[in-house]
């Protein structure tokens, strides 16, 4: 006992622990992943904007190199239309035929304001400068520039007026025969600087690049930043070197350098925080150098908002895949923890299993040994009393009782493990309830008269064929009626009902309840909970003294379960228990009820003899079975019957009908005089009593009397026929078995 | 035969006849039969005897013939005054008496008056 426990607090302790180890590593390993997946997603963030710094550069250098070349070429194709504006202007007052110098001067102002220049002037060979339209201006090395105007190696140059607006100003050199002060002047006419810059669209707003346009001296010519005070971009940039907050990746003097070799250079600039990057080359066509700044912003804004829209759908989509693995694991983990229940549920039924079946083999030994014990000391003891045949009598008959309750031992034990391992099988045969009543009381009659117990069969059946297992429900029927007598005093009753209710029930099937009420010792309520439990037997002094495995309910309650039914047990001890089986037994067609009686056309030719005192009820029964082909003959009374049954031929009538109240002599006295008869049908001619008391009473004394079924009165010949049918077929069964 | 004569008289004909297999002859003669049955008259005789015994044997008597002829109201009245007998109440059967022997003659008036 103590080891069955121990095994079953180990089974528990297992069975608690094992299941949650997995699931937590599972758990944690979940866990893990989600860590290392956030650790990788923010590593990567990370480290993608953090290059994207580089990265902005790198693109900007190419962006800045490719944007100074185009505006260099806008500035160059810009200049040629420019110089042409200047050159119609020339070529359209030479065609106008002026001859005179005013003439000239006014067509030359008209024509270049035509052309939207804003200043014009004519600069003579010796040097003087004529102003035809617009403010004075201060050209930048205005000899250097009028000598490249003649050579045609410097079209362009820059004048400052006296308030200091700037223009850009072209040359072209004039010709005139006639006018010999003018030819070889030069004609110079400027566009402020401001248009310029529109038509190159070199306004910060459009482009969100600053273009400077500075001197080889470093000195601006186009000054784009209004936030930029300073005369000279090198010198500007000299003056922040060292400056807190100011970094850039170049020097002036190596920009200085650049300027001087006409190379061109980017270079990064770091001014208050803002990173820009900036682009410097020569301007073709001229001495200057167009540097281009993009504030570092400009590009890095849309990239870096890219990168973290990037990022965001990154992050979205880590989430949706950390969700998804996340609802895997949940459903994997469910799923494990199911079958482990699963697994532990089995584990559990086998353990139950394996304490039964140790219990099982506990009670077997102990219930085959006692017998086996008696019948052995008994079989000791008659050997040793060999010449005392009353001693070796009484032995044997120990012996026989031992060795009868070890065969029932053993037959309700094979009957049960053949249940218990799923190998009985129901039949569904036609079966007469009547008749399987019949048999079952017969048996249970014998036994319950051998202990003085009453019995008493109470029967309402609609539907007496039905489709089942006869077999296993006489068990149950049998088994349950045993019980009861077993256990009910002498004196006692024990009644079986067998009832077919109008109640519904599924599939058209006939409801069946069978109730086996005793007034016996009754059980107690702690053992009415066990009662269909394998060896179960209440241990109680009287029912120590009763013979029996502790198998029979629980087969009742295996077969009741397996046909679909239900069995339920009330009890009160001292007075008696009633146990009520349901079952739904299938209905047997119209055709095959009439296969299961005995036909009976068999009876055809049988001789009966009919006891009746009444001579109208005597015509009654002889016209109606004797148009069924029966021979009757007519005993008036009692005594008349047992003197025509004497005096027949042994086996000439094949059945007694017999009236109960007979003058002379009663049905009942009759039957036991022909019982009693020394001939050999005496005991097997089948008399069937015919009485109009529905009477228990009356029809237990017709047993007792040695009668075989009764009929009631008034004659229903259908009834007759058929008691008389299946009571001759049986006699003649048993004939031919013997 | 007049089957509405015999209704009247207190016998269900259907029942007698589905009992008989159908057959009126045979009906018929067991009706004429029936009006030789000693049972009444053996039932007025104990009543007027005080014999219980022999009033319990006639009234079953009575109540076997009168069941397989389908005589409802007598089958009835023979019933109870066996059972009232069984129970030991004898005074109370012969009280039965006088209900008896009017259903007795309607059944007898009616077999009679189709002269079977």
């Amino acid at each position: 006992m103590t080891g069955e426990k121990n095994r079953e607090a180990a089974a528990r302790a297992a069975g608690s622990a094992s299941p949650a180890r997995p699931v937590r590593a599972i758990r944690l390993g979940v866990l893990g992943l989600l860590a290392l997946c956030a650790v990788v997603f923010a590593a990567v963030t990370f480290t993608a904007v953090g290059m994207s710094d580089v990265t902005i550069d790198g693109v900007s250098a190419g962006f800045m190199e490719q944007m100074s070349a185009q505006i260099r070429l806008n500035f160059a194709s810009e200049m040629r239309l420019y110089r042409s504006e200047l050159e119609s202007t020339r070529l359209a007052v030479r065609a106008s035929g002026a001859t005179g110098r005013d003439e000239l001067r006014d067509g030359f102002a008209r024509e270049a304001a035509a052309r939207g220049f804003a200043y014009v002037g004519v600069i003579y060979p010796e040097g003087r400068t004529s102003l035809l339209l617009g403010p004075e201006l201060a050209l930048d090395e205005r000899d250097a520039f009028v000598d490249g105007v003649v050579d045609g190696s410097r079209p362009v140059t820059v004048g400052t007026s006296a308030d200091g607006e700037s223009m850009l100003v072209f040359g072209e050199v004039l010709e005139n025969r006639r006018l010999p002060e003018l030819d070889g002047a030069v004609l110079v006419a400027g566009v402020p600087l401001g248009e310029v810059v529109s038509a190159l669209s070199l306004d910060v707003s459009a482009t969100q690049v600053y273009t400077h346009i500075i001197r080889p001296d470093g000195s601006f010519i186009l000054n784009s930043n209004k936030n930029l005070d300073a005369d000279s971009y090198l010198g500007m940039l000299r003056d922040n070197e060292g400056r807190p907050g100011v970094d850039y990746d170049i020097t002036a003097d190596e920009l200085a350098q650049v300027m001087d070799d006409r190379g061109s250079v980017f270079y990064v600039a770091v001014v208050g925080g803002e990173r820009y990057a900036s682009y410097l080359s020569p301007l073709e066509g001229t001495d200057w150098f167009i540097v281009s700044v993009l504030p570092h912003r400009v590009l890095h804004d849309p990239i870096d908002s890219l990168a973290w829209s990037l990022v965001a759908a990154a992050f979205v989509g880590c989430l949706a895949i950390l969700v998804a693995l996340l609802a895997v694991f949940v459903r994997y983990l469910r799923l494990l923890r199911s079958q482990m229940d699963e697994l532990d549920r089995a584990r559990a039924a086998s353990d139950a299993a394996s304490l039964a079946k140790s219990r099982f083999l506990s009670n077997m030994s102990h219930d085959i040994r006692t017998p086996m014990n008696a019948i052995v000391g008994m079989t000791q003891i008659a050997r040793e009393h060999a010449d005392d045949p009353a001693a070796v009598s009484g032995c044997l008959d120990k012996i026989a009782n031992s060795s009868a309750h070890l065969l029932n031992l053993i037959n309700d034990v094979l009957d049960m493990s053949r249940i218990e391992s799923g190998r009985m099988e129901l039949a569904s045969e036609r079966v007469s309830l009547p008749e399987t009543l019949d048999a079952v009381e017969a048996i249970a009659r014998t036994q319950a008269e051998a202990r003085g117990v009453t019995f008493v069969v109470e029967r309402e059946l609609s539907c007496p064929v039905v489709l089942t297992d006869g077999t296993r429900l006489s068990q149950v029927l049998l088994n349950l009626l045993s019980n009861a007598v077993k256990f009910t005093p002498r004196g006692g009753e024990v009644t079986l009902r067998v009832e077919q209710g109008a109640e519904p029930a599924p599939d058209g099937r006939v409801r069946t309840h069978v109730w086996v009420r005793d007034t016996g010792i009754g059980m107690s309520e702690e053992f009415m909970r066990r009662i269909f439990d394998s060896f179960e037997r209440e241990d109680t002094e009287r029912v120590r003294k009763t013979e029996g495995t502790g198998l029979g309910m629980s087969i009742v309650k295996r077969i009741v379960d397996g046909m679909g039914g239900s069995i339920q047990v009330s009890s009160e001890k001292g007075h008696g228990s009633t146990f009520h089986v349901t079952l739904d037994l299938e209905r047997c067609a119209g055709e095959a009820e009439r296969l299961a009686e005995p036909d009976p056309a068999s009876l055809a030719g049988a001789r009966v003899l009919l006891a009746e005192d009444n001579e109208l009820n005597w015509d009654v029964a002889s016209e109606l079975l004797g148009a069924c082909g029966l021979e009757l003959d007519w005993a008036e009374n009692g005594r008349e019957c047992v003197e025509r049954f004497s005096a027949s031929e042994p086996g000439h009538y094949d059945a007694i009908l017999m009236d109960l109240r007979m003058p002379e002599m009663t049905g009942y006295e009759a039957t036991r005089a022909i019982r009693a008869l020394d001939r050999p049908d005496a005991r097997s001619v089948p008399i069937v009593a015919m009485t109009a008391d529905a009477f228990e009473e009356d029809r237990q004394r017709a047993r007792e009397a040695g009668m075989d079924a009764h009929v009631a009165k008034p004659i229903d010949v259908a009834e007759v026929l058929r008691v008389l049918a299946r009571l001759v077929g049986e006699r003649d069964d048993g004939r031919g078995g013997a | 035969m007049r089957h509405e004569v015999l209704a009247a008289g207190g016998i269900d004909v259907d029942d007698a006849l589905g009992r008989l297999m159908g057959s009126e002859k045979l009906l018929a003669r067991l009706l004429g039969k029936f009006l030789d049955d000693t049972s009444y008259q053996r039932f007025l005789d104990a009543v007027a005897a005080d014999d219980a015994e022999a009033g319990l044997e006639a009234a079953h008597a009575l109540k076997g013939v009168s069941g397989n002829l389908s005589m409802v109201r007598v089958h009835e009245l023979t019933t109870r005054a066996c059972e009232l007998i069984r129970a030991g109440d004898w005074p109370a059967a012969r009280g039965l008496a006088d209900e008896l022997g009017s259903a007795y003659s309607s059944v007898k008036a009616a077999i009679e008056a189709c002269e079977l």
